[in-house]
Parts: C-alpha cells; sequence; structure tokens
C-alpha cells in the first residue's frame, strides 16, 4: 500500500468513493445519459443502474485514471474571492507549463518512478485550460493571467455577511459606495452569467438534460461504516457495490434554459427536505412559507407560482438569515430536538432564551450579532460564555463526530497503520536530498542548501494587501528571502542584495532581508508576493521573468488524507480531503550581479 | 508657582505587537499630499533597531536636543548664535536617503507593456522624480530585525554595552525585540521652539500642542535639526516644516488623535497633566542622574488645593482640572511610577511617556545532544546539527527582573539616561502586579510571595489591581480623558458667533456612542 505512487492511490481513491473527482469519466455526463436513456433506462434507478454496469465492465473509465487525455481537460477555471495563480497554486511553474501553457521557468523532470493505475504519458500535455475568468477587484497575478477578468466589487461596495467559527458574531459588509466604475457585485455578475447561460441554453441545451454525479461517501451519513479495510473492488479485491465498495451515483435532470430562474429564487427542496450541516439536521417548512407570505420578504413569480427571492443580495442574505439556526431562533429549539432524539440526551435547555430570536441583515448592519448557540457548531455560548470548540461534546456528553464518538489517538485504520501513522509520535523530516528538488540545479556542482519556509505574512492575507502602497513602504517594498547572519555571510549576501531563490521547480528573484532573527539552515520568503510588483527577471533561467513565492514550491501530497468510507475519515467538503502541504521545501539562494526588469 | 496644562500620552510597550495601523492611520489623514511622501508623523521601529531616520539617537551625527552649559543649558547644534552661522547652511540635517526616498511602482506597465513571450511587471520608481529607483531605504526598514548586521548590531544604545552582551542579545534561543511607537513629544521644553529664527513655533497654551505656524514658518529647517526626536520634516513641496499636530481638530471635538483611536493593542493613554512651569528650567538644567526625578516633580498633584488654585488663576477651565484628576497618565507616570519618557538626557522634557517593555525570562536553553538522539533515526532523517534545546520546564517562572531577556543597560539608555535602577524599579513594579495577579487568578503562588513583591515595590494589593484594570481592561473611555474644547471658546474664535446659533457645532463633546465606540 505504501509503495504506491501518489497519484496511482488518488485513483482508487476517486473509485473507492473516498473523494470527489471531475470530470468524473472520459465520457461527457450528459452523453452518458442519453445513452442510458437510448439503451431503454426510464428512470433514475435504471439510468444508475446501466451507468454502474458500465463501470463495472470497465467500459466507462473514470478520467483520474487518465488525466493527460484531451478528453479529461479541465478547460475553464473560474476564480471567485481568491488569486489562485501564485497565492494558492502551490507548484506554481507547473501549474503555468500544464495548465496555463504560458511560459515556465520549471527545470524538473519526470521521475523515473512511473505511475501504474494513473496512464503514463512520456511527455505530458501543456496549457490544458481553454478559458481563466477571474472575478476580481484588483489588478493581481491571477487578473494578470486571465483571458477575462471581471471587475468585482470590493468588500464596502457591496452587501455580504462573514463569520467563522472561530468567534461567535456575524459581520455584515455594506456598501459605504456604488461599485466603482463597470465592476458589479458578485451577486450580480453570477446572476448575469445565470441570465446570459439561460438565453444560450434555449438555442443549444434547449431540452431537459440527464446528467450523472458520482458522490464521494460523506461524514456524518452511513457511509461511514462502508469501509473498514481497503480493498479495491476495480482489481476484483470485492464486488462494485454503489456507496458501500464504492462511490456513489446520482441522476441529476438538468434545465439549463432555467438557471437564471434558479439563481433568483429558492426552490422547494428547502421546505420539504430541511437543511442542516455537520450532522445536525432540521425542517424548516414554516419558515420557508414565511419567506412566501410575510411582508418582510420580496418575492419571485415563475409560472404563476411565487417563490422566495434571491434577485437581490440583500434578499439572499436575509431568506440565509431566516433559514439558519444561528440567526432564527425556533430553528436552534427544533435542531437541539432532532439531536435529542438521536442521542437521548437533553439538549433543549441550550436554546432557551433564543426561542423569539431573529436576526435580519439589517440588524446586523446596525451592530454585529453575537449569533444563537447551535448545534450546528461545538461550541456553547449561553450566559455570554466565549465560543470554545468542542463545549457542546464535552460539557454534554453530545458524541465526536468519528468512529467511536470520542476523540481519538489511536487511527487503526488500515492505512494510516501501513504508513506508521496511528499514533501521533515523532517523525523527524526526511533529507533534503529524498524530496530531490536539486537534482537538476545541482547537477554536477554543490551549493549550500536552505529549507525554504513560506509563512503567512506580517501585515497581509495572503496576497491581500501585500501590493498595497502603505505596506510595501513600511516594509521593503518587496516580498524578501529572509536569510541568517551564517548563511547569508557563508554566501557573499548582504542585507538588500539582489538575489535568486531556486530550484528545479521554479526561482523567485527578491532582495535579501538579513537577520539575526532567522535559524541557519531555513530561509523564509512570507506568502504572497505579486509577480505584479517589481519581480525582476532571472538569470538564472535565461532572462526569463521569475515567479512567486510559489515557484519553487510543489505539493508533497499526504496520502493518508485520500483515505475514506471509514469514521471521521469520511469526505466533506472543505473538511475532509487531501490538502496540499508543500513544507520541506528545498532552495538554493544566489546573489544577483545583474537585475534587469 | 505657575500652573499649566499639558496633554500627554503614556505606550504600554509590553502591549504594542508593531502592527503599524497608527502609522497608516496618521500618514492617511495627514501626510498622503505631495512633498510629505516621505513623513511619518507617527512611526513605529522595532528596537533594537536604528529606526527613522536612521540612528536619529545619536545626536553626534545629527546635533539635536540641549546639552548642559554650566548651570543652564543650550541647543547642541542649533540655537541663536550657532544657527545664525550655519543659517544658509545647515551641515546637520538628515538628508532624505536618512529618511528613504518615497517610491511607487510604475503599475501602467502591467496594461500596456507590448505583447511579448514574457510577463510584465511594475517596477518601483521614485515619488519625487519619477524615475526608477533602486529602494534602499524605507521608514520601518528595519522592522523585526531586518538587516540585523547592518541596523540593530548599529543601535545606538549599545554605546555602554560591552561586545559580549550585545552578542548576547543576537542569541538566538534567548533573542527578543520590543516596538517603540513614536510622535512628537509635544516637549515642555521644545527645542524646535528655542531654534526656529522665524518664531514660526509655538506651544498652545490650552494643551500644550507644539504647532508650526504655516504661514510663518520661513523654510529655516532649524527645527529639524533641534528636534532630536527627528519629528519636524521639512515639505519639499511647499516649502515650510511640518510636524504632528496631535491631531488638534479631532482632540478639540472630543476625539482621540488618529493614531490613539486605531490602536488595535490598546497600548496608549492620552489625559491631562498639570504642571508647573516655573520648574522647566530647573528640570532641563539637572544634572543627569537627577533628571528623571527631576522631570517627575514638575507633574504636580491634581488634588493639591494650591495647584488647583493656580491652575484657575491660569484660566485653566474646571473641565481639564477634573480630566487632569482622572487622568490614565498621571496614574502610569507619577501614581504608580510606570511609565518612563524617552531620552530624557535630550533635556527637551517630553511628554510622552512609555511603560517599559518586561520580556521576562520564561525558559531556558539546555544543552541537548540531538546527534546522538539522531542515531536511532533512519538514515533518510534531517538531523539539525544543533545541540540546545529550549527548555520551558524552568523550575521559577516568575524571575527577577535582572534576568531580563534585555539588558537593563540597554533599556535605561532609552528611557532613563542610562540610570538603571530608575528602569529596574519600574520592571520590579510590573512583575511584582504580575505576580500578584497569578496568585489570584492561578494560585500557585503563595500569597505570602505575592505579598513580598508588592510590599518590595511600595504598591498595595489596591494599586495593584488599578494597575491590572488600567493595563489590561481599561475601555476606550478610561484610556482617553481628555476635555473636548469648550463650545465658548469655539464660538468665540468665530467671526459670527450667530453662525453657531442653533447647533451643538464642533467643539462639543459627544456622547461614546457618537464617537463610533
Amino acid at each position: 500500500m505504501t509503495a504506491k505512487h501518489t497519484a496511482d492511490t488518488i485513483v482508487s481513491s476517486v473509485r473507492n468513493g473516498w473523494m470527489p473527482y471531475f470530470p468524473q469519466f472520459k465520457q461527457s455526463t450528459l452523453e452518458l445519459g442519453k445513452e442510458a436513456v437510448a439503451s431503454g433506462a426510464k428512470d433514475d434507478e435504471s439510468i444508475t443502474k446501466y451507468v454502474f454496469e458500465k463501470l463495472k465492465s470497465k467500459k466507462l473509465e473514470y478520467s483520474v485514471a487518465e488525466p493527460e487525455a484531451e478528453e479529461n481537460h479541465p478547460r475553464v477555471w473560474y476564480i471567485w474571492r481568491g488569486n489562485a495563480i501564485t497565492g494558492s497554486m502551490k507548484g506554481h511553474e507547473y501549474a503555468f507549463e500544464h495548465y496555463l501553457g504560458t511560459h515556465s521557468n520549471l527545470i524538473g523532470k519526470d521521475s523515473e518512478e512511473h505511475t501504474k493505475d494513473l496512464k503514463w504519458y512520456d511527455i505530458a500535455p501543456k496549457g490544458k485550460m481553454d478559458l481563466v475568468v477571474d472575478l476580481n477587484f484588483r489588478m493581481d497575478s491571477s487578473a494578470l493571467y486571465s483571458d477575462i477578468v471581471l471587475p468585482a466589487a470590493s468588500w464596502y461596495e457591496k452587501a455580504d455577511m462573514n463569520s467563522t467559527d472561530l468567534h461567535s458574531f456575524i459581520h455584515p459588509l455594506s456598501a459605504a459606495i456604488a461599485p466603482v466604475w463597470e465592476a458589479k457585485t458578485d451577486w450580480d455578475i453570477f446572476k448575469e452569467v445565470a441570465r446570459v447561460t439561460s438565453e444560450l441554453a434555449k438555442k443549444h441545451l434547449a431540452e431537459p438534460q440527464i446528467d450523472i454525479v458520482a458522490g464521494a461517501l460523506s461524514h456524518d451519513s452511513p457511509d461511514e461504516i462502508t469501509q473498514p479495510s481497503v480493498k479495491d473492488w476495480y482489481k476484483g479485491e470485492c464486488d462494485p457495490v454503489l456507496g458501500k465498495t464504492m462511490h456513489k451515483l446520482a441522476v441529476v435532470r438538468r434545465d439549463y434554459t432555467k438557471i437564471y430562474e434558479k439563481f433568483i429564487t429558492l426552490g422547494e427542496n428547502v421546505k420539504t427536505k430541511g437543511c442542516g450541516a455537520h450532522g445536525t439536521n432540521y425542517m424548516c417548512a414554516e419558515e420557508y412559507d414565511e419567506l412566501i407570505t410575510s411582508n418582510h420578504f420580496p418575492v419571485e413569480k415563475i409560472d404563476g407560482k411565487s417563490l422566495p427571492s434571491l434577485k437581490e443580495d440583500v434578499s439572499a442574505l436575509n431568506v440565509i438569515l431566516h433559514l439558519s439556526t444561528l440567526t432564527n431562533g425556533a430553528l436552534a429549539t427544533r435542531a437541539y430536538e432532532n439531536v435529542e432524539k438521536r442521542t437521548g440526551l437533553e439538549l433543549k435547555d441550550l436554546a432557551e432564551g433564543s426561542g423569539d430570536i431573529r436576526i435580519r441583515y439589517a440588524d446586523l448592519q446596525a451592530q454585529p450579532r453575537r449569533y444563537n448557540t447551535s448545534p450546528i457548531w461545538s461550541g456553547l455560548m449561553n450566559n455570554g460564555r466565549a465560543y470554545a470548540a468542542y463545549t457542546y461534546n464535552v460539557d454534554r456528553l453530545v458524541p465526536w463526530r468519528t468512529l467511536t464518538g470520542r476523540q481519538h489517538f489511536y487511527l487503526d485504520h488500515d492505512m494510516y497503520l501501513a504508513y506508521g501513522e496511528h499514533l501521533p509520535t515523532y517523525k523527524p523530516s526526511p533529507r533534503p536530498e529524498a524530496y530531490g528538488d536539486l537534482k537538476e540545479t545541482l547537477k554536477g556542482g554543490s551549493a549550500k542548501v536552505l529549507n525554504c519556509l513560506t509563512p503567512h505574512g506580517k501585515w497581509h492575507i495572503h496576497s491581500t494587501y501585500m501590493d498595497n502602497h502603505r505596506m510595501l513602504t513600511l516594509s521593503r517594498g518587496c516580498e524578501p528571502c529572509w536569510l541568517s547572519e551564517k548563511d547569508a555571510a557563508d554566501l557573499g549576501i548582504k542585507d538588500n542584495d539582489w538575489v535568486e531563490v531556486y530550484n528545479d521547480h521554479g526561482v523567485y528573484c527578491t532582495r535579501a532581508c538579513v537577520s539575526s532573527r532567522i535559524p541557519k539552515g531555513v530561509c523564509i520568503v512570507y506568502h504572497v508576493p505579486e509577480r505584479t510588483v517589481g519581480i525582476p527577471k532571472s538569470q538564472v533561467r535565461g532572462n526569463k521573468r521569475a515567479g512567486g513565492h510559489n515557484s519553487f514550491t510543489r505539493i508533497h501530497l499526504k496520502p493518508n488524507f485520500l483515505c475514506g468510507g471509514y469514521g471521521q475519515f469520511s469526505y466533506h467538503f472543505n473538511y475532509w480531503g487531501p490538502i496540499a502541504p508543500q513544507r520541506d521545501t528545498h532552495v538554493t539562494v544566489k546573489r544577483m550581479d545583474k537585475v534587469v526588469f | 508657582m505657575d500652573i499649566r496644562s499639558q496633554i500627554s500620552m503614556v505606550f504600554h510597550l509590553d502591549k504594542c505587537i508593531g502592527c503599524h495601523t497608527c502609522s497608516v492611520a496618521c500618514k492617511n489623514i495627514w501626510t498622503d499630499r505631495k512633498g510629505a511622501e516621505y513623513m511619518w508623523w507617527n512611526n513605529v521601529e522595532t528596537k533594537p533597531g536604528t529606526g527613522y531616520p536612521t540612528k536619529w539617537e545619536n545626536q553626534n551625527i545629527y546635533q539635536g536636543g540641549w546639552v548642559k552649559n554650566g548651570d543652564g543649558i543650550e541647543l547642541k547644534g542649533a540655537g541663536k548664535q550657532k544657527g545664525l552661522l550655519n543659517i544658509f547652511h545647515n551641515p546637520n540635517l538628515p538628508l532624505i536617503d536618512d529618511y528613504y526616498e518615497p517610491f511607487t511602482y510604475k503599475y501602467l506597465d502591467l496594461i500596456e507593456s507590448p505583447a511579448g513571450d514574457d510577463q510584465p511587471t511594475a517596477r518601483p520608481v521614485s515619488l519625487i522624480t519619477g524615475k526608477p529607483i533602486d529602494i534602499k531605504m524605507g521608514p520601518n526598514w528595519d522592522d523585526d530585525l531586518s538587516g540585523t548586521p547592518d541596523f540593530a548590531r548599529n543601535d545606538p544604545n549599545f554605546k555602554n554595552l560591552s561586545p559580549a552582551e550585545q552578542e548576547a542579545m543576537f542569541q538566538l534561543e534567548r533573542m527578543a525585540f520590543f516596538y517603540l511607537p513614536r510622535i512628537c513629544n509635544h516637549c515642555l521644553n521644545p527645542a524646535c521652539v528655542a531654534s526656529c529664527p522665524s518664531g514660526a513655533i509655538y506651544k498652545r497654551g490650552e494643551d500644550g500642542v507644539v504647532l508650526i505656524n504655516q504661514n510663518v514658518c520661513r523654510a529655516w529647517r532649524m527645527c529639524v535639526t533641534a528636534c532630536p526626536y527627528k519629528k519636524s520634516y521639512y515639505n519639499w513641496h511647499t516649502g515650510k516644516s511640518e510636524k504632528c499636530i496631535l491631531c488638534y481638530p479631532r482632540i478639540e471635538a472630543g476625539y482621540a488623535p488618529a493614531c490613539m483611536h486605531s490602536c488595535v493593542g490598546r497600548i496608549r493613554y492620552l489625559g491631562v497633566i498639570l504642571y508647573d512651569a516655573d520648574l522647566i528650567h530647573k528640570v532641563a538644567s539637572a544634572d543627569e542622574k537627577d533628571l528623571i526625578d527631576r522631570q517627575m516633580d514638575i507633574l504636580m498633584d491634581p488634588f493639591d488645593p494650591e495647584v488647583i488654585a493656580s491652575a484657575k488663576a491660569n484660566g485653566i477651565a474646571d473641565s481639564t482640572i477634573h480630566a487632569a484628576q482622572n487622568s490614565p497618565t498621571y496614574k502610569f507616570i507619577k501614581q504608580w511610577g510606570l511609565a518612563l519618557p524617552l531620552h530624557a538626557e535630550f533635556r527637551t522634557l517630553p511628554m510622552l511617556f512609555y511603560v517599559p517593555p518586561l520580556l521576562p525570562v520564561m525558559a531556558s536553553v539546555k544543552e541537548a545532544h540531538n546527534k546522538k538522539q539522531a542515531e536511532k533515526l533512519s538514515p533518510i532523517s534531517k538531523v539539525w546539527d544543533d545541540d540546545w534545546l529550549y527548555n520551558t520546564a524552568t523550575a521559577e517562572i516568575w524571575g527577577t527582573v535582572d534576568q531580563a531577556r534585555f539588558p537593563l543597560k540597554y533599556l535605561a539608555s532609552m528611557f532613563s539616561a542610562g540610570d538603571e535602577e530608575k528602569v529596574k524599579d519600574r520592571l520590579k513594579k510590573m512583575m511584582a502586579v504580575r505576580i500578584y495577579r497569578r496568585f489570584k487568578t492561578v494560585g500557585d503562588i503563595s500569597e505570602q510571595k505575592a505579598m513580598d513583591a508588592l510590599k518590595d515595590v511600595g504598591y498595595t494589593p489596591e494599586m495593584a489591581e488599578d494597575v491590572y484594570y488600567l493595563t489590561s481592561l481599561a475601555k476606550f473611555d478610561d484610556r482617553f480623558v481628555v476635555p473636548a474644547a469648550h463650545r465658548e471658546h469655539a464660538i468665540e474664535m468665530l467671526e459670527f458667533t450667530g453662525d453657531k446659533k442653533g447647533s451643538a457645532g464642533f467643539g462639543f463633546k459627544e456622547d461614546t456612542m457618537g464617537r463610533g465606540l
């Protein structure tokens, strides 16, 4: 198990339903739907069966098993609320080469060890993306590399809300001024994209479509006990059973001509199925009806039927606040009642006193409000208590959302045992040679190798505010490379010298910041510098523009994070799934004698 | 006795996180103008470091402040005679490179560069010349020990430390630094006022704010040299000098200065102090060893009937006297003896005070044999060739201040004209309050030990609670106790007093909600 290439583990992870992957199959899922119907499948069950049989007989291939095939390339990329290119893109230069198909400073060569389950291509394709669309209010590195930039409203030009489970307040954003020039709010941009797509669909996809979605085995559901041991149905180690030994399949009927109507209204599934998260569910039919009958909320008439309106951003915010346990006390009580049924514990008292609380957007604008104690989150906040995670579980004995319902120090999963990760014990970092970040760079020579860290900067949130004029002035006009006094002296580098920080993956050109604060053997580049601001051309890469802090990184995926279908290792969006560590990156640093912009 | 009123500020340095929000608030309001780009009326420095402008504390370079001359004092570098000799050429001015050449970036290049096979970038250009610039200095260049060899190791406050003592401050495992926010000191004996050949600089009667009259300033720049804190700046565009005005338009209206209002760490306290102007000359010309004690003596007890009588005779309003009696700064400086002026030896009688940073030792460095340990690991393991371990399991986490990570000598150079006992006294008081609170809240320290610690510094438990409250729990209105300008004074300054009829107008302190707190 541990001898596998991580990419092969990803393939089995997707097939086994440990995590989702898009695109899903080598064949278009809309085509697949049509094919199923043509073969005589009438209802969801028979369509699912058709697709299942095709997977079982291996006639329908998984995209993840051959990402280099043209059919499996991701084609369109929407970037919203982030600076994905440079900011989040660890292994930046690889992505430049293979996704964007633009220039890159990559000299790394493919490993000698090839993948087995994932089809190996000796020459990997370049430029898989067709279109990059960026919603942005800054000319940052992502905007610079996008095909289309949709000017977006900033925080002070739109209605929106922020919250987190790290504190217990909901913060409103409010338009102090109208969006400047051609900028639109995110809500209006997506609404407009929906409207135009619906218009175009009347010509291109006029009929309702049958789509197939392969879903992962999910957390807080019976899926958690489906795979007590790691067995690969694809290799005949067990029988393929949907939602048990493999992922799930769902049939979704899509009417692309109605995307806009669906965007501006809240559909009735909320009324019939309720809401919930983190294993807690509650019905909200009355509250849904209130959204239509109460004169506090606008409605939209679609085909003669009144539905809650989501047309304006503020309306959408008020609908969320009305249907959330955090801001509608009646729902908090109801959700606790449901947990009482499941746990046999008395919990409803936690909602006492918040029964009549209804917080609307205008209330938040008047003053940020503390939200209700709710079973959706694990902190108890009754009587002004400060939010602390898991006090719900500790004080009220509500089981943790783990396999045993307790906190775990020992993990008895096959993969954790195989990797020696079943107990939280100290494991040293491997030596730099084990990572091979500098194979080509140091070919036929040697140089001082430093462990390069890219931690959070002092006063920017990732790249936001990094290129603010004030903050650039209060730092060094760039994001420098911090070096210890000893390493700098050994490398012949003085404070504020221009330096290249590089390895096989790429190069970042910046100025040295020599400091007693840095231990020897380590250098630091705070993330995220912008490629748009004062980045010279690299001399070690033949006078090509250097990149950012992610140019010398790549992802070392931890295979254990890929496992699923077992207790707390079951997929949940943004909670359980592979993360992208780039730790233990090694570089060499060289003084630049020639600086060209 | 000649009682005057002065607004003073206290900075609690243990609370400063060096975020520079104060600097940015000030910059955005006051110096975002042509000719003022390089000015930071409020700046924050990392200590050890050389600050902004670089090495401003070294008066052998800049010749600022006063020096003792017999029984009196004289300006070190400017002054009537010296100034006249140099009136057309002032050799002691900081140059733009001692501050920094302000810069921006040529952003248009991102959009207007011709198509090519490489990415455009916006390169730095000077805000003064518009030409490409190689950035070599900034207003916070040595932030967080940036450029230690060139800056922190050249801190002028190291002058009395042995090379070994200096080196110990940069030992990675023991290293510490702190932040020093700085604005104009609004001194009682301002060198800038004394140096100005045009008489353009004055100290406001009502609150002691030092201001430069822009209509009278003739650009001699003597104030730039004379101010030992380098808080007077020359605007090359208007040809006038400028400085921090303590946000007086805000203060008059009952608002805190922008730097204070925006302070994230809530480290600043602003309050009224009553002082005896008759004593200024005596204090300013005291022997160096007496400077701190004499400066404390000039700050008068606001409850003393004699002091109140003299204040009233000088036209000081009841609201001001009342504020002085509730002044958080008076408590920190005089009543509790916790705050000290910065570089009293410059003899300007600065009215900003600093609670020195405690920086206690909470752990020790232990010898370890990592290599031997590493032999047990697989050969693929990375091994650090260090032989120390940071050991937090010390028996006594409440050590003495002598063990503090900063040598007292260093702090004394900044805050007590070199007198280590004065700094030690403040640090011991802070430590005593911590020990007392630890006894109260955690209970792993005995009552006897806590009471002994308080007694040793002359504190009662009530005082310790008060210090704790104002340090850790104080609300905005506890930290900012300055009366707004009186409405009758504001109106009297207008040509047509009838204009204000029927309105609250400016200068009328609104309630807390109205100030957005």
